[in-house]
């Protein structure tokens, strides 16, 4: 690596400058609208819910509820969704190949595919890790299709959705498959389906804001670190005071671990700036020496392993799958990705917004239950939050552009 | 340095400093096509020499070929004396040539830094390649400094919010930063207006007053003067003109129209 400047310390006042005005631009409504929106509905439903005398609508086992519905399939899925969104490019296909890779695990547990191994916890192991790989091999499918082929990743996932989804219900002959009070099923269940035990949110939300804190101020973020280690640190001495503790499952610990290592790579290592790079400007990045077809294809087998992730989690838990499983749950997905603000165009987005988007769209419907609206009423809402939010972002965009503040 | 007693002195510039770059008789077919016939040139440090033609005469193709993206059909690029032969344009890169073509390829999300080093961050913790974003940031801004480019917000300024003429600026400076020693810019003040391209031309200047071997692609005749020290003139694929020391924009265009030319019609 050569350059012309040597290596000093900050002389430039321009740096300072846009330091102190980043604080602005990060809470401004084109950047953090989507926690805003969270918090807004979270308030009109709490005290919706009080003024018809029902329980606290923030109660902890409620908050616990929205968690679990939010983190899987949707959850897991919209991350590696953001990250392919970014690289600038689409995948209808998720649902599809979750529900392949969940059916593939139905099936060698009640067909004892892999009973030679002869010890059940080895099995179990095997059987997960081949099933996270198939899903892995159905995004490659998808990228090496999109990238050799130079199809539209829209008409390629199109296909593979309806494909996926065949091979699913070939697998498993159309039929529902349960194995619940099997031994493989126990073991499953204990191993990644059950609960990690009895925490504090407080005491956990401040400690993952505290570990995104030291890995901000390693890269030189000193005040972006400042400002997530306080609020950290406000949680945790908040724990203390106030018991606010629920059962913590272990798909939720794994949906966290996946948000915070997907975010930190995308936003502080050079693998992460690539993806943005190849999503903002594809010949640009090309004359910048990235080797765009890999990095292309790499997203798409990031969101395989994503829906690999979520298709075994799911299935510990519920040990029963059937062939229609999270049919259209892919239009869940883009749409969490697109309420939390990431362009369909490629180059810009947060894994963080997706996750408030997720929980948005959770709190939706799970809002609306405990009001006793119908079905019916929710997946209108839910179309209109759509439309609604993208609205936003583009009108505040203009907004910004006239104001020539961006 | 071993430079040509062979070769025959194409750009006699009274013999001041040693060409860096050469261009020696480089011809490019397209099927049929033939885009460039035979055409020689130098380029020298610490000078500019223009490249200038009418549309189709075949200055985007002589660009291609330095930079990288298309190999000649034949003849050859002697860079410091050395034939080369660049099969893409990483290696071109790899030579300190760098070229700023006119999409300008920024990426619009980035801040100035990060297109800076897009593809090329320091990074620590080995493979995890964590990046070292304030040293990128302090870097960037004293090579930005140094130029005298003025962007207001500094090098954490987004390029999707800066002008037409910040932009190019930007490209240029992030050329100029990767220790190239030769230096193609193609067309950077079209599109740009009066102030941003009296800006951009400053620029170039002092890339030129540091030293940089400048190839300068362009259609306006006034920024061709004011710059240059010397101009290859392409018409129909060849060269038919070489203007140096002191010449006028009409000049250049007499050359370029046909008015004028060294070639005779008849060989064209």
């Amino acid at each position: 690596m050569s350059s012309s400047g040597g290596a000093t310390g900050f002389k430039d006042t321009g740096v300072e400058a846009s330091r102190l005005s980043n604080l602005s631009d990060v809470l401004s409504f084109r950047n953090a609208g989507v926690f805003y929106a969270l918090v807004t509905i979270l308030l009109i439903f709490t005290v919706w819910v009080q003024l018809i005398g029902k329980n606290f609508y923030l109660g902890a086992a409620n908050v616990e509820n929205i968690l679990e519905q939010a983190a899987s399939p949707v959850g897991m899925m919209a991350v590696g969704m953001t990250v392919l969104l970014i690289s600038g490019n689409f995948d209808l296909s998720v649902a599809s190949n979750g529900a392949f890779s969940a059916m593939f695990i139905a099936v060698s547990v009640e067909h004892d595919l892999f009973g030679f191994i002869g010890n059940v916890e080895v099995e179990v192991i095997v059987i997960l890790i081949i099933a996270i790989l198939l899903a892995c091999v159905g995004g490659l499918i998808n990228g090496l299709v999109h990238w050799f082929v130079g199809l539209n990743s829209f008409i390629v996932t199109l296909g593979t959705l309806s494909a996926f989804r065949g091979m699913a219900l070939l697998i498993s002959g159309r039929q529902s498959i349960t194995f619940r009070n099997t031994e493989h099923g126990e073991f499953m269940e204990r191993f990644i389906g059950g609960d990690i035990g009895e925490f504090n949110l407080f005491l956990l939300v401040g400690g993952v804001l505290i570990v995104v804190a030291a890995l901000t101020f390693l890269t030189g973020r000193q005040m972006a670190a400042g400002v997530c280690a306080a609020s950290g640190l406000a949680l945790i001495v908040l724990s203390f005071l106030v018991d606010y503790s629920t059962e913590i499952s272990h798909k939720l610990v794994v949906l966290v671990t996946l948000v915070v290592a997907t975010w930190a790579v995308m936003t502080y290592t050079s693998y992460g700036r690539r993806v943005y790079a190849v999503g903002g400007n594809l010949e640009a990045a090309k004359a910048a020496g990235i080797n765009v077809g890999l990095y292309r294809v790499m997203c798409f087998v990031f969101l395989g392993f994503c829906c690999g992730l979520a298709a075994v989690t799911m299935i510990s838990k519920l040990q029963s799958v059937e062939p229609n499983l999270w049919l259209t749950q892919e239009l869940f997905v883009i749409a969490s990705a697109i309420i939390g603000g990431v362009s369909l165009l490629g180059g810009a987005g947060s894994v963080l917004k997706t996750m408030a988007g997720a929980i948005l769209l959770t709190v939706l419907t799970n809002g609306f239950s405990f009001l006793a609206f119908p079905s019916e009423v929710q997946l209108i809402a839910v179309g209109l939050l759509v439309i609604l939010s993208a609205s936003a972002y583009v009108v505040a965009g203009r907004r910004a552009i006239a104001k020539g503040k961006i | 340095m071993n430079t040509s007693s062979t070769v025959d002195k194409v750009n006699d510039t009274e013999g001041s400093a040693e060409p860096i770059l050469q261009i020696r008789d480089v011809s490019k077919n397209f099927g049929a096509v033939q885009a460039l016939k035979s055409v020689s040139f130098d380029v020298t440090p610490g000078s500019i020499t223009g490249l200038i033609g009418d549309n189709g005469a075949g200055k985007s193709t002589m660009v291609k070929i330095i930079s990288g993206v298309h190999k000649p059909s034949s003849g050859s690029l002697m860079l410091e004396g050395k034939p080369t032969n660049f099969s893409n344009p990483g290696e071109a890169r790899a030579s300190n040539i760098e070229t700023v073509f006119q999409t300008l390829e920024l990426v619009e999300e980035f801040d100035v830094a990060e297109n800076f080093y897009m593809g090329r961050d320091i990074t620590f913790l080995g493979p995890l390649k964590v990046n070292r974003t304030s040293l990128m940031r302090s870097r960037a801004a004293e090579a930005v400094g140094q130029l005298g480019i003025n962007i207001p917000g500094g090098v954490t300024r987004k390029v999707r919010t800066m002008s037409g003429g910040q932009r190019q600026a930007v490209a240029i400076a992030r050329a100029a930063f990767w220790n190239s020693k030769v230096l193609l810019l193609d067309e950077p003040t079209a599109a740009l207006g009066v102030r941003e391209t009296e800006q951009v031309l400053q620029l170039v200047e002092k890339l030129r007053d540091n030293g940089a071997a400048i190839l300068l692609i362009s259609h306006n005749m006034r920024d061709v003067q004011r710059l240059c020290d010397q101009v290859v003139v392409l018409r129909q694929g060849r060269r038919t003109g070489f203007l140096e020391g002191e010449f006028t924009g009409e000049d250049c265009v007499s050359y370029i129209t046909g008015a004028r030319s060294d070639i005779a019609e008849e060989e064209l």
